[in-house]
This record gives structure tokens, C-alpha cells and sequence, in this order.
């Protein structure tokens, strides 16, 4: 658990950062960042692992105050991830993940089989990619490798700061679709910054929209998109947000009993804004909705997405 | 490209080796007081050569059948002969006029002979730029050229006497010259590599240390010689070695007490450069008592003597005194400074931002950061500052036999004065050809240092290695 | 009074009192002759040092016409259609010979072009022409490819675009090359006596000989003087013509 305790953050001669934020990020939980640019999001990151120290307040990790821990050993049992990636480019892809472990003594041939198995979960096949330099790289590559290294050393803890935001739209939803997948199987507690709405409506199991300094809305995307705390968590999570929210769930969520009249198919696993989209190409006319396994289980049409929201809880909500 | 166009620079270099045959050739003095007197090539046995050699190598810069490989080969070739027939023709028209005089007179290369080695150069580099075979002109040329006096067959030019009658101070003047302009540069490394460091880690230091390292290198080299003298003179006299030891250990005492004690701040700074300065007296002491040992060895003169070794032993028994190797290696680190520092700072500044600060989100120390990621970075800037140190004293060093030090300048110096072209030459020449022989050497260094990541193939590689394996495949 | 006029009042108060300094014959001979008592002849006696100093002017300032007139010309020459094919011989050409220490190409030139103030204006602008014609040719090729075919497009001149866009993005490079070039004639002219001329280095040389440590600092004073006001001069200079340059 990541904990922040009535925290204050002043830069010389300015008003403050951060005023009295305080915010726990439950064990497991990815919780992401958000807020315009200058909201403090970055630098309230930057407090976890001692990058940054607060003018007031403390910042509590495993319910210890960070204050208190010897800072490298704080850091190694924190992985970092930030947009620039960082990596060092006179090392090569596989030295660059094994740079922790190096300098702890970790043996060689166990780090290396520790970067192979990282880079291989990664979607970097160390065989191709082990020995080459950052600069041969895509960027997308690059931040694969970013990823890694800040795992090698097995930390319970991430703080990405806007990893995907340098990357191109194809590749960043790759990324993403990886990253949610790697979050289920390590089960890593994640500080996750970014300023962009649909990649923390995406990934975040909780959103903390930072903004003048305060927490402006803390809560499941859901609640972000359908019940904005204010006008400016309704501002910035933007006019298309109800759409937003239809990515949170599925055709199962929306499904009404089979009905005869019905023409062309969804899947049941679509995500909603999907099928909406293939209901209003279709001219608004209702459609099957089929299990994988290929059995007609409900029907679909445009009505159902009105009014409905309100009693359904999105899929896959943690507590729902 | 199946049809060549003429070789502009290719025919530029024939044209001005043809032209240099309207120039003297070599010229003749009976003795070393009489004035000289200037021959042309074409009056010379077989000096028509050159002439033919320089126009074949024309007429295949101007055809447009040279894209062939034969012809690349032809060219290398020709141009080869040209080297040694510019460097054989000088050495046999010393031999020709030598027939007839006496043991005294000196045949020296003039004016021709100069613009041809000029037309070589810019041929050599014309066809270097051809395809195929070609491109090793230049080697071959410079092979080509230097086997003619290697071979014994520039005996009789001015150049060779002189030699001949030095012969036994040259290489330990060679080597004088070497020590001096190493010293000063390890001398400098000392210095400069902290400074470069401090400069490159406190944003407001940076300005004051680069500019007085900025301001130190544009007073005139002779003037600094001359503006430090005093200081070793009265150093020399007044001074004893017990002294001498005594202030520079207890500034490096004192400084490095400061250090330990305010770290980062300004004091603790300021006692660094006092520790650092207290250093540098002693290892001057250790470079100056390092030279004279060498030139004791090599040109006899005064011996290191067991008594200086005693605390009240004066200064001057260990060479310093008003004019000497004191003042010399000072002045030439104080130049020396000035590259390595900016080289330092830039090179610790070229490194990303971004990388320190994943570095210490990972939880790497400031030393290890250093070790790990800046000194690698940094290391091909300052090799490359190293470089220009090396040269820049090796270069200065020419005038310190002015004021007493040793080293080729020597040469030069009791050639302007007694009116001998060929000693001047036998000291300038090869202070130039070991100057782009150790730059070519350091830089060499500097590439091998270079670690491969950071090497412009390596990302000229690594876009076709991308292309080849695109993102989205290997994602899913 | 902006930035750069105090420092140009400054710099003009610099040459002021550097001129007074070396037309101030009496006072050299009183100061030294009190620092260095035992030394019988403590200011250089068959010139004054006003005229050793204008000997040491002219020297730099006909070899440094020289070297911008040819220095830039080459570089200008080179970069454009008409001389394209010399460009790598010029560059490899200013490259190499940088690596030889000026005062070695000062005797090397020596025997070539002989003694006397010929010989050594020779034997300094040809030293000096490097970093001027390299400066001039990375300036000129500093200018972006798009911003030259987007003067192209605007219907400017070949002659057009020289002087309004690639001169001026140009121009604090070439004025860097020629400040380098100026601190190094005016530095190596100092070894011009050597090769049988004037100028401050003459104290200097001459009190080398006679170990007269009065005569060396009446000649060092002056041209390490020189030396720093020339710089100062140039960098005035660079900030007055290109105010754009941070």
C-alpha cells in the first residue's frame, strides 16, 4: 500500500504544488494520475520513491514512512518507468535490464536468465534482441525494454510516469493491451501518470484527477465519466465521456432476450462502443448477439443503450 | 555512373605540379654564409619526368573512362610513381649539384619542390575519392615517397648533413619534447577532469571556471613563458624544498579537510581546488625532477645530486629557477587546461537528463550513476579533449628551448640563428608529422573508447533492424 | 545604457588605457628599473615600445585583412555551384591542417618564404586561414535546406540569397572563426622577430637571451594585453552584429 499523508509540496518563491493531498493506493491496485499539466501529478509521483521531498506532510510505503528508509534500498524495491525511457545507450538491451541486479550482485547467470524471461514477457524475444543498443530500437521497443528493467528487480511496487505518451496511437494500444495483461499476472501495486482521459479510463482500476493543487475526484473510472464530482472533473474528462464509459463494458451488459426479428451479429465479448458502432451501421435496426460459441444468447438495439446506464455496473470493476 | 566527368580536383593537383616547375627547384649555397642560388627542376638530370608523370595523371583525371577498375588501378599506380619521383628527383638533384662541390655546400628543397608536395597531397586526396583500388592512393603515395629517403638516396641534401651532425641529440631532444607535452597533459588530466566535473555539476560554477580557463588560453604563449618566469625565478632563489613541500602538502591537507567537511558547499569546493592545487605542486616537482633525470641520461649535463634530496636543499637543485623546464611545464599545462575542461563539462553535460533520472528512480548512488552511465558518455568528448591538449602542447613546447627547457625546438632555434634553413627544418618537421601521428593515435583511442552503442553505425544498423521487424508483429 | 554599450565603453576604455600604457616609455623604465634593480638595462632601448606595438598592429592587421578576404572567399566560393567539387579538399584541408601547431608552421614556412615581414605575414595567414574558411563553410552550411528552397520559392536571386538569409545565419560562426584567427596571429606574430621582423615579441625574444626578466615582462605585458582586448573587440563585435544569438 502506497499512502499519502496530508501532503504539501512548495517550490521555491511559488504557491504550492500539492496542498494536503491525501490518497492510498490499495496493494494490487493500478491507480492512475490524472490533471492538467502543472496539476503536481508528476511531482506527487516523484514523492513515492524519494525523487522529490515533500515541504510537509509524509508518504507511506508498506506502512513505512519513506522518510525513514535508506533511500537507494527504498528505490531498488520500487520500479520506475518514465516517457523519456532512459535507457542507457551504451549498454545493450539485455545489460541495460540487468543494470540493478548488476550492482546489487546478483549472480550473472541468474540475472541473465531473469532478463531473458523479461524481455520474453515483453514481447522481446531475447534471441533478437538481447544484444542490441537502445539506438537500434524502435520506441516502442525502447519502452518494452524500459518496462523490463524496472522489473528485473522484482519490486512490489511500479510509478510509471506517462510511459506511452512519446509512442504512436498503434503502438501505444499494443502496449497498453500488454501492459494490462502483465498488471493480472504480476500483480504489482502501479502509480500510473498520464494526461491522457482514454488511456486512464482504459487502465486504471481507480482515477485521482489532480487539479489547483487538491484531488478534485477520487474514484472508479465509471464514477469519473457518469458522475463528475464538479465542472472541472466534467471538463476535462471531456463531452464524450458517457461514450468513454461504453469501452468499459460489453454487449453482455446491454443484451436483451433473443429476438426473431433480429438481423446481423455481435459478439457477446464486444466491447459496447463496438457494438453500438456496428447497431448504427447497420441502420438502427436490432441485431443478434452471439456467444463465442457461436449460440444466439440476447439481441441488441439502439434504445438499450439509453437510460440503462445507471443500474449497471461496468465489467471486469474490482468491488462490483 | 558509367560515364566519369574530368576529376576537377584530380587536375587541380596536376596543374599546380606542373606549375611548381616554373618555381626553383632546390636551392645551392656554397656554404652556410653565402646566399643561395635557385635551380629548376627541368634543368636537372631527368627532370623531365615529373613533368610526363603529371600530365598522364591529367589526362586520366580528364578522360571519362576511369570509372573502371583497371583504371582506379592505373591511377594508384601513376600516382605512386609521382610520389617517388617528386621525392627521388629532390634527392638525386642534391646528389647532381653535390658532384661538384665541397663537403660544406648545402643543396636544400625550395620553393617547387614545396608546391609539389602541396599537388601531391591534393591529387592523393582527389583520387582517394575514386572508386576501387583508388583508394588507397594515399597510402601507397606516402609509401611510395617516404622509401626514397629511407632508402639513403637524400644523403646528400642539406637536411641529411644537418641530421648527420646532430644525430646524437635528436631523438633525445625527440624525446624531451614528448616528456614535457606528456607531463603537462597528466598535469592538466589532474586538474581539468574535476574541474570539468565540478563545472558540469554546479550550474553557477560553470561560468567562472570556463571562463578563466577560456581567458588563460588567449594570452600569447611566449608572453605566458615570459609572465611566469618571475615567479619560478623568485621561487628558485628564496625558496627551499622543505618549504616548497611543506606549503603544498598543508594546502592539500587543509583542502581536503574543508572537502570532507563541507561536501557540496562552496567551501568544500574551494578546499577541493586547494587540495587539487597542492597536488599539482607536487606532482610538478615529481614531472620537473622526471625531466631532468631524462635530460641528465641523455644529453650528459647536470645530474640529479643526492644533497637536493635534503629539506633545505634550495629549489634550483631540483630545476627550478627563473628559465628552465619549470616554467615551461607550467605555462603548457595552464594551456593544456582549457580543452580538457570544456571536453569534461560537455561530455558530462551531452547526458541525457532523463537517463540520471531513471538511474536514481532505480536506485543507483551518485557514484554509481557516474561510473555506470556519465563517465562512458562522456568518455569519447573527453578523449577528444584530450586529443587537442596533446596537440596544443606538443605544438607550444616548440618554444621552450626559449627559455632553457629542452625539446625539438632546439633545433629551430640554433638554425634561425646561424642562418641554416635545413636545421630549422629538421626541428619543424617532424614536430609536425609526431603532432598528427599522436592526434591520429589518441583519436584512433578515442573511437575504441567509444563504447558501440554510441557509435553512428550503430543507429545507421539499427534502422534497418527496425524496418525489418515491425512493432505491431510482435506484440500479440 | 544597454548591455552591450557599457561593454562597448568598457572596451574603448581598455584601448585608451592600453595605448596610454605602452606610449608611457618613462614609466617602464622607472617600474622596472625598481622591480629589477640589478638589471642595467631595464626597457628595450633601440625601439619604443609605442613602436614596437604598432609594428605588432600592423603585422595582425594586414596578415587578418588577408586572411578574411581569402578565408571567407573560399568558403563562399566553395559552397556555391561553382566551386561545389573543391568542398572536400577544403574541408579535408582545414581539418588536417589544424592538427599542425601554428609556431611549427611558422618555421616550416620559413625556408619556403624566407625572413623578414614578408615571409612571416606569409607564414601567419596561411596558418590563420584555417579556422576562418572552416568557420565560413560550416556557417554557410548551417542553413537549413527547406529555408533555402523556401527563399527559391519566394523568387530570391542566387546573389539574394547569399546576402539575405545565408550571410546573416552565417555570420556569428564566421565572426567566431575570425576572433579565433585574430587571438592566434596576434599570439604567434609574437615569434616574428625569430624570422627577422618586429613587433612586441622583440623584448621578449631579446631578454630571453640576456636572461633580463625586465625586457621579457615589457614585451609579455603588452601582447598578452593585446591579445585579451583583441578577443574582447571580436565579442563586442559578435553581440553588436548578431543581437539574435543567445
Amino acid at each position: 500500500m502506497i499512502e499519502f499523508r496530508e501532503v504539501t509540496k512548495q517550490f521555491a518563491g511559488g504557491p504550492p504544488v500539492l496542498n494536503g493531498i491525501t490518497l492510498a493506493v490499495p496493494d494490487g491496485e493500478l491507480v492512475v494520475l490524472i490533471g492538467p499539466s502543472g496539476s503536481g501529478k508528476s511531482t506527487l509521483m516523484r514523492l513515492v520513491n524519494r525523487l522529490i521531498e515533500p515541504t510537509s506532510g509524509s508518504v507511506w510505503v508498506d506502512g513505512r514512512n519513506v522518510a525513514d528508509v535508506n533511500v537507494v534500498e527504498l528505490r531498488r524495491n520500487i520500479g520506475y518507468v518514465i516517457q523519456s525511457v532512459g535507457l542507457f545507450p551504451h549498454l545493450t538491451v539485455a545489460q541495460n535490464v540487468e543494470l540493478v541486479p548488476s550492482i546489487t550482485g546478483v549472480p550473472a547467470a541468474q540475472r541473465r536468465r531473469r532478463a531473458e524471461d523479461l524481455l520474453h514477457l515483453m514481447g522481446l524475444e531475447p534471441a533478437a534482441y538481447a544484444e542490441r543498443y537502445p539506438r537500434q530500437l524502435s520506441g516502442g521497443q525502447q519502452q518494452r525494454v524500459g518496462i523490463a528493467r524496472a522489473l528485473a528487480a522484482d519490486p512490489a511496487y511500479l510509478l510509471m510516469d506517462e510511459p506511452f505518451s512519446a509512442l504512436d496511437p498503434i503502438t501505444r494500444e499494443a502496449l497498453q493491451e500488454q501492459f494490462l495483461q502483465l498488471k493480472r499476472e504480476l500483480g504489482q501495486t502501479i502509480l500510473f501518470v498520464t494526461h491522457d482521459v482514454e488511456e486512464a479510463v482504459r487502465l486504471g482500476d481507480h482515477i485521482c484527477l489532480l487539479g489547483d493543487g487538491v484531488i478534485q475526484q477520487f474514484g472508479p473510472p465509471d464514477e469519473l465519466l457518469h458522475r463528475p464530482a464538479n465542472d472541472f472533473v466534467a471538463s476535462f474528462m471531456g463531452d464524450s465521456r458517457e461514450l468513454l464509459r461504453l469501452g468499459l463494458r460489453t454487449a453482455a451488459d446491454y443484451m436483451r432476450p433473443p429476438d426473431p426479428a433480429a438481423r446481423g451479429q455481435v459478439g457477446l465479448d464486444w466491447p459496447a462502443d463496438r457494438a453500438l458502432s456496428a447497431l448504427l451501421g447497420a441502420g438502427g435496426a436490432a441485431m443478434q448477439v452471439v456467444a463465442p460459441s457461436g449460440e444466439v444468447v440476447g439481441s441488441l438495439r439502439l434504445s438499450d443503450f439509453a437510460g440503462s446506464s445507471q443500474a449497471q455496473q461496468p465489467a471486469g470493476e474490482p468491488g462490483a | 555512373m558509367s560515364r566519369a566527368r574530368p576529376d576537377p580536383i584530380v587536375l587541380l593537383g596536376a596543374a599546380l605540379g606542373l606549375a611548381a616547375l616554373a618555381l626553383p627547384w632546390v636551392n645551392f649555397r656554397e656554404n652556410r654564409l653565402v646566399l643561395g642560388e635557385g635551380f629548376p627542376l627541368l634543368g636537372l638530370p631527368a627532370g623531365w619526368l615529373l613533368p610526363a608523370l603529371w600530365l598522364a595523371l591529367g589526362a586520366l583525371a580528364w578522360s571519362s573512362w576511369r570509372s573502371d577498375a583497371r583504371t582506379a588501378w592505373l591511377g594508384a599506380v601513376l600516382f605512386a610513381v609521382t610520389c617517388a619521383g617528386v621525392s627521388g628527383l629532390l634527392g638525386g638533384a642534391a646528389s647532381s649539384l653535390m658532384l661538384e662541390a665541397t663537403p660544406l655546400a648545402r643543396v636544400s628543397p625550395a620553393g617547387g619542390f614545396w608546391l609539389s608536395v602541396l599537388a601531391l597531397y591534393v591529387a592523393g586526396f582527389g583520387l582517394s575519392r575514386w572508386p576501387g583500388a583508388a583508394r588507397w592512393s594515399g597510402l601507397l603515395g606516402l609509401l611510395a615517397f617516404a622509401a626514397v629517403p629511407l632508402l639513403g638516396w637524400w644523403q646528400d641534401l642539406g637536411l641529411a648533413q644537418e641530421y648527420a651532425n646532430i644525430a646524437g641529440t635528436f631523438w633525445p631532444q625527440l624525446g624531451l619534447h614528448l616528456a614535457l607535452s606528456l607531463t603537462a597533459l597528466l598535469l592538466a588530466l589532474i586538474l581539468g577532469l574535476p574541474l570539468g566535473l565540478a563545472a558540469a555539476r554546479h550550474e553557477r560554477l560553470s561560468g567562472t571556471v570556463l571562463g578563466v580557463a577560456g581567458f588563460l588560453q588567449t594570452v600569447p604563449s611566449v608572453a605566458l613563458f615570459g609572465l611566469v618566469l618571475p615567479v619560478f625565478s623568485a621561487l628558485g632563489r628564496d625558496a627551499t624544498l622543505g618549504s616548497y613541500v611543506g606549503w603544498a602538502g598543508g594546502a592539500l591537507l587543509l583542502g581536503t579537510a574543508l572537502w570532507r567537511l563541507f561536501g557540496q558547499k562552496i567551501a568544500g569546493l574551494l578546499g577541493g581546488l586547494l587540495a587539487l592545487l597542492g597536488v599539482q605542486a607536487l606532482l610538478l616537482l615529481g614531472g620537473l625532477a622526471l625531466i631532468g633525470m631524462l635530460e641528465g641520461v641523455w644529453l650528459g649535463g647536470r645530474s640529479f645530486s643526492p644533497e637536493a634530496l635534503s629539506l633545505s636543499a634550495p629549489l634550483s637543485a631540483w630545476g627550478i629557477r627563473g628559465i628552465g623546464a619549470a616554467p615551461a611545464l607550467l605555462a603548457l599545462t595552464i594551456y593544456a587546461l582549457l580543452p580538457v575542461v570544456t571536453n569534461t563539462f560537455v561530455g558530462l553535460r551531452s547526458v541525457p537528463p532523463a537517463l540520471t533520472d531513471a538511474a536514481r528512480g532505480l536506485g543507483m548512488t551518485g557514484g554509481q550513476i557516474l561510473r555506470r552511465a556519465e563517465w562512458p558518455i562522456a568518455l569519447p568528448f573527453i578523449m577528444e579533449g584530450i586529443r587537442a591538449a596533446l596537440v596544443l602542447t606538443f605544438g607550444i613546447a616548440t618554444i621552450a628551448p626559449l627559455i632553457g627547457a629542452g625539446g625539438l625546438g632546439f633545433f629551430i632555434q640554433r638554425g634561425v640563428e646561424g642562418n641554416v634553413p635545413d636545421l630549422v627544418l629538421l626541428g619543424a618537421l617532424p614536430i609536425v608529422l609526431v603532432a598528427l601521428l599522436l592526434s591520429g593515435l589518441v583519436g584512433w583511442l578515442g573511437q575504441r573508447l567509444t563504447p558501440p552503442g554510441l557509435r553512428p553505425e550503430a543507429a545507421a544498423q539499427g534502422a534497418e533492424l527496425t524496418e525489418a521487424s515491425p512493432e505491431v508483429r510482435s506484440v500479440s | 545604457m544597454s548591455r552591450l554599450g557599457v561593454q562597448a565603453a568598457l572596451l574603448a576604455a581598455g584601448w585608451a588605457a592600453f595605448f596610454w600604457l605602452v606610449s608611457a616609455q618613462e614609466l617602464w623604465a622607472r617600474v622596472m628599473g625598481a622591480l629589477f634593480p640589478q638589471v642595467s638595462t631595464p626597457v628595450y632601448e633601440r625601439n619604443t615600445l609605442w613602436e614596437l606595438t604598432w609594428q605588432h598592429l600592423g603585422l595582425t592587421g594586414v596578415t587578418m585583412t588577408l586572411v578574411v578576404l581569402i578565408g571567407v572567399g573560399l568558403g563562399v566560393w566553395t559552397t556555391r555551384a561553382q566551386g561545389h567539387a573543391f568542398l572536400p579538399l577544403v574541408n579535408n584541408l582545414t581539418t588536417v591542417g589544424q592538427t599542425f601547431p601554428p609556431i611549427a608552421v611558422l618555421f616550416l614556412a620559413l625556408p619556403l618564404v624566407g625572413f623578414g615581414a614578408t615571409g612571416a605575414v606569409a607564414a601567419l595567414t596561411l596558418y590563420a586561414l584555417l579556422p576562418v574558411t572552416r568557420s565560413t563553410v560550416l556557417g554557410l552550411q548551417s542553413v537549413d535546406r527547406p529555408v533555402l528552397d523556401a527563399a527559391r520559392g519566394l523568387g530570391l536571386s542566387a546573389a539574394q540569397r547569399l546576402w539575405r538569409l545565408e550571410v546573416p545565419v552565417a555570420l556569428p560562426a564566421v565572426l567566431a572563426g575570425i576572433r579565433t584567427a585574430l587571438v592566434l596571429t596576434i599570439a604567434t606574430a609574437t615569434l616574428a622577430p625569430m624570422v627577422g621582423t618586429g613587433g612586441l615579441g622583440v623584448p621578449i625574444i631579446a631578454g630571453l637571451g640576456a636572461d633580463n626578466l625586465a625586457l621579457i615582462l615589457q614585451g609579455a605585458i603588452p601582447v598578452a594585453l593585446l591579445a585579451l582586448l583583441g578577443d574582447l573587440t571580436m565579442r563586442t563585435l559578435e553581440r553588436w552584429l548578431t543581437p539574435w544569438v543567445p
